[in-house]
């Protein structure tokens, strides 16, 4: 899809996207993380609530393991808007993924039984109340929650999100904005229907990194994450700050960054997330160490039984996981024009199958097996889906 | 202001079935299709009134709804939800399966506050009334 200049600044386009949702939308929320990109749309927001005497929700789910400048920037801008917002400071026990430890594939932040070690405690004004949220179970994913708490605050109305994600910032985030297949409230591009009577909306989806920068030193009187002040300090590129929450399969790169800018926390953080140092050691390293980049096979071994040997390293728990993937996988394609099993080597892109494609998810640490085309799936179900899988596994004679 | 409605579409199986082989039969003889499946139409729909219509009682434009199939059974016939946006200032008549007999059949408008607020033929009839021709139809949307 083609850029297509509107003739006027981002700035005017992201005020007239805001404009429309309050015509438009009874029922308003706005996502916040504490970012550059949600600070700025939240300032933005509450200009125009403010100005419409309107209350919106802001939703920010509190993730435990982050930097303590971030929650007292997140606590700065709640106390400021107080007035005009209905504040969702979520602490409950959710699912996160842990990109850097094969032992803890999914960190709990708030979890119960760790009262002791976990990094902080909530804060007062946030909800710890496990039966405030009808739809909310315990060790529920965040995946789930966000869309679920976008429901329930709507309670049946026409609602949107506000969501403060750039197309600059990934090919993933683009094409959210730019997907043709997505539906759309009256043809707008920059909204997604999220399912029943839920939008979200992204008023700063053309934002440059430069503009949120820019926005933000003309108007001083509005507040920022001062975390950016020590990455800045830290030698890093404006492109480099980010502060999502620092173990997922993507975001374990940044954890060196952590015990430089804020060492108090960090320590808290290698008693409480498994592999959170392993992953500030290595997680930039390319190689068999986490799977990045090229794999190399050892001496002595194919890549099906390098496999093998990964997965007889592995936990019981996660190695049956990975068996259940690899036996979905090898099935499609038993099926589907290798009747007589995978080859062991080939490319490492999704054009075919290979056992060498097996352990560079393995080696990864890639619990969802997306590099094999997976997809997360929903905590209710994977009880079942185990169960259901182990009989498979029998009757397709595949990873017993 | 907008509000959005959600009316189950039961059997929507069937009237997908029926909507393909209509075209597939129109494709081969052209009329063909239309003939067959006659008098068949999904009894689920949302239409915005906008006028009167000597044959119908009613001009209506139909709206698109966005599918829902979450909650879908396996065939398709039973839990495929409909959601329709609905706008302030319009008045629309509603056509929503509750049983696989039974049709719940109304006019609504929608309030300044979003809220959906079901009307009376008396009502309707008096909105048309006091709106010209203009005023009864929808602008495009404006990207």
């Amino acid at each position: 899809m083609d850029k297509r200049p509107l003739g006027i600044t981002t700035f005017e386009a992201a005020k007239r996207r805001i404009e429309y949702v309050f015509d438009t939308f009874p029922k308003i929320y706005l996502s916040f993380s504490g970012g550059k990109d949600s600070t700025v749309m939240l300032h933005l927001v509450m200009a125009e609530a403010i100005k419409r005497n309107k209350k919106i929700g802001v939703l920010f789910v509190d993730l435990e393991g982050q930097y303590k400048l971030t929650i007292d920037h997140i606590q700065t801008c709640y106390d400021m808007y107080a007035e005009y917002i209905e504040p969702y400071w979520v602490a409950l026990p959710i699912n996160l993924r842990n990109g850097v430890s094969q032992y803890q594939p999914q960190w709990c932040c708030w979890e119960h039984g760790y009262e002791d070690a976990w990094i902080r405690k909530p804060p007062e004004m946030a909800i710890t109340d496990e039966s405030y949220f009808p739809f909310y179970h315990y060790r529920m994913e965040f995946e789930e929650f966000v869309p679920a708490f976008g429901h329930w605050y709507g309670q049946g109305k026409l609602t949107a999100c506000f969501v403060g994600i750039r197309t600059d910032e990934s090919l993933n985030r683009w094409r959210t904005i730019a997907s043709g297949n997505k539906q759309t409230i009256d043809g707008h591009q920059w909204t997604t229907w999220r399912g029943e009577s839920l939008y979200n909306a992204y008023p700063i989806y053309d934002w440059k990194t430069k503009d949120l920068w820019v926005w933000q030193g003309r108007n001083p009187d509005k507040p920022y994450n001062k975390l950016y002040d020590r990455m800045y300090q830290a030698g890093l590129t404006l492109h480099q700050m980010r502060i999502c929450q620092p173990y997922g399969d993507d975001q374990r790169k940044g954890l060196w960054l952590f015990h430089i800018i804020e060492p108090e926390t960090w320590g808290k953080i290698v008693a409480r997330v498994n592999g959170a140092n392993q992953g500030a050691l290595y997680a930039q390293e390319i190689g068999n160490i986490l799977g990045v980049n090229t794999v190399s096979l050892p001496h002595g071994h194919t890549w099906q039984s390098f496999a093998m040997m990964l997965i007889d390293t592995l936990p019981p728990k996660h190695a049956e996981h990975y068996k259940d993937k690899i036996a979905v996988f090898l099935k499609w394609y038993q099926d589907r024009g290798y009747p007589g099993g995978i080859p062991d080597d080939g490319p490492l892109d999704k054009s075919a199958p290979s056992w060498k494609r097996i352990c560079k998810a393995l080696l990864r640490n890639d619990y969802w097996c997306k590099g094999l085309s997976f997809s997360q799936h929903k905590s209710e179900a994977y009880e079942k889906y185990t169960k259901l899988m182990k009989r498979r596994r029998q009757e397709w004679k595949l990873m017993i | 202001m907008k509000a959005s409605l959600k009316i189950e579409a039961i059997g929507d199986n069937t009237y997908q079935y029926t909507k393909l082989w209509k075209g597939i039969l129109n494709s081969g003889m052209p009329g063909l299709g239309d003939m067959v499946t006659e008098g068949i139409s999904a009894p689920y729909w949302v239409a915005m009134i906008v006028g009167t219509d000597p044959k119908f009682g009613y001009s209506r434009q139909f709206l698109n709804a966005k599918k829902d199939y979450k909650k879908a059974n396996s065939k398709g016939s039973r839990g495929v939800y409909l959601w329709y946006i609905l706008e302030s200032g319009y008045v629309y008549e509603v056509s929503s399966p509750s049983t696989w007999s039974r049709i719940d059949r109304y006019f609504c408008t929608v309030t300044d506050d979003g809220d959906i607020q079901r009307v009376d033929k008396d009502y309707v009839d008096q909105w048309i009334k006091d709106h010209s021709v203009s005023q009864l139809l929808k602008p495009p949307n404006e990207e």
